[in-house]
């Protein structure tokens, strides 16, 4: 197919490939390959979060990998996303569980429609609910992810963004959390 | 239609356990060299500098038979000192975590300043927070990151 090239940004050798940083347009490209993969299967709804999330909205965005929210992969997606991953030279975490340990926000989530194919169907929630999650993880790999989405929220003061976490999680950010919010804050 | 367990409780208020076990690899797949990560680090705008090196960072902690092949050719000496620094630091930590020989282009190479892995220097209480989670080795490079980073997907909770 025309999209494995593109995919293929990276030079192969004898080993194997190396794994594609993908914008929203590769992610496309990939969710369509892995909703090929799933005929005959369930119809899945599935709901992600981080960085391809962010990829929909934010044009210089790459990732590597797409972190989904569920307590488990039935075997049929398991053996799906790992045929794409195969085929399409992708990284064997290209879609994984990582992000599911993480503490939910309790933010109303204005869920949105990222992806819709015959056997699959794509979700995230809005900017404002990831935003809450990357400030409770407040993790550096998170910062510019998390800048990105203060500006696209309008939330650029440290008084909007504590705000927001504690209507996510019912408490004031932790010291830890207050620095990531005033880094943030810098950056911006 | 299959909704994948666990997502009906986004908006509750319980959190879900992690289960990212449940997914481990089932056949060998590609994976970056330390070389290709510094290459792919140059290519990168500033802020997504780092991604390369946290790829790097999971195919080594999956590939763990792989890792001598990853470490195999040292990133290019032209390269911008700062990714070579970031770099060493990073494969300073996995191989003291995993009892595996530091290459010899690591040791002992600094980035010139102390800076995070974002590259910004240590100005701020979180930079210094970051710093003081980082794994001991990543002084001799002056590049810091949380220990968590490199942590095994078994680690994680």
């Amino acid at each position: 197919m025309a999209y494995i090239s593109k995919l293929r940004r990276y030079s192969c050798r004898n080993k194997g490939t190396s794994p594609v940083y993908m914008g929203r347009e590769e992610l496309i490209d990939v969710f369509r390959y892995l909703d090929a993969e799933l005929e005959g299967c369930p119809h899945t709804d599935i709901l992600i979060v981080g960085g391809a999330a962010i990829a929909f909205w934010w044009e210089d965005k790459r990732t590597w990998d797409v972190d989904v929210i569920a307590e488990g992969f039935p075997k049929y997606l398991q053996d799906a996303i790992e045929i794409v991953a195969e085929r399409q030279a992708l990284n064997l975490h290209w879609m994984n569980l990582a992000a599911t340990g993480i503490r939910l926000p309790k933010l109303h989530d204005a869920r949105q429609r990222l992806y819709k194919g015959e056997n699959l169907e794509i979700f995230a929630p809005d900017q404002q609910y990831i935003l809450a999650m990357k400030l409770q993880a407040h993790r550096l790999k998170d910062l510019p992810d998390a800048v990105f989405l203060a500006k696209s929220t309008e939330k650029t003061t440290v008084e909007n963004l504590e705000t927001l976490f504690r209507q996510a999680y019912k408490t004031k950010p932790n010291e830890a959390a207050s620095e990531f919010i005033d880094d943030i804050v810098k950056d911006i | 239609m299959t909704r994948l367990a666990g997502q009906e409780v986004l908006s509750s208020e319980s959190s879900i356990r992690d289960t990212q076990l449940l997914v481990a690899p089932s056949r060998d797949y590609s994976f970056l060299t330390i070389r290709e990560t510094v290459s792919e680090m140059e290519k990168s705008e500033c802020q997504m500098r780092t991604r390369p090196l946290l790829q790097f960072i999971a195919d080594w902690n999956w590939l763990s038979h792989r890792r001598s092949e990853m470490l195999e050719e040292p990133p290019d000496g032209t390269a911008e000192l700062f990714l070579r620094a970031a770099a060493a630091s990073v494969v300073h930590a996995l191989c003291d975590r995993d009892g595996i020989e530091l290459p010899t282009w690591a040791d002992g190479l600094h980035s010139g300043k102390e800076v995070t892995l974002l590259g910004d220097p240590i100005t701020t209480p979180f930079r210094e927070r970051v710093k003081s989670k980082a794994p001991e080795v990543c002084q001799e490079h002056g590049v810091y990151f949380e220990a968590e980073e490199i942590l095994l997907p078994q680690q994680r909770n």
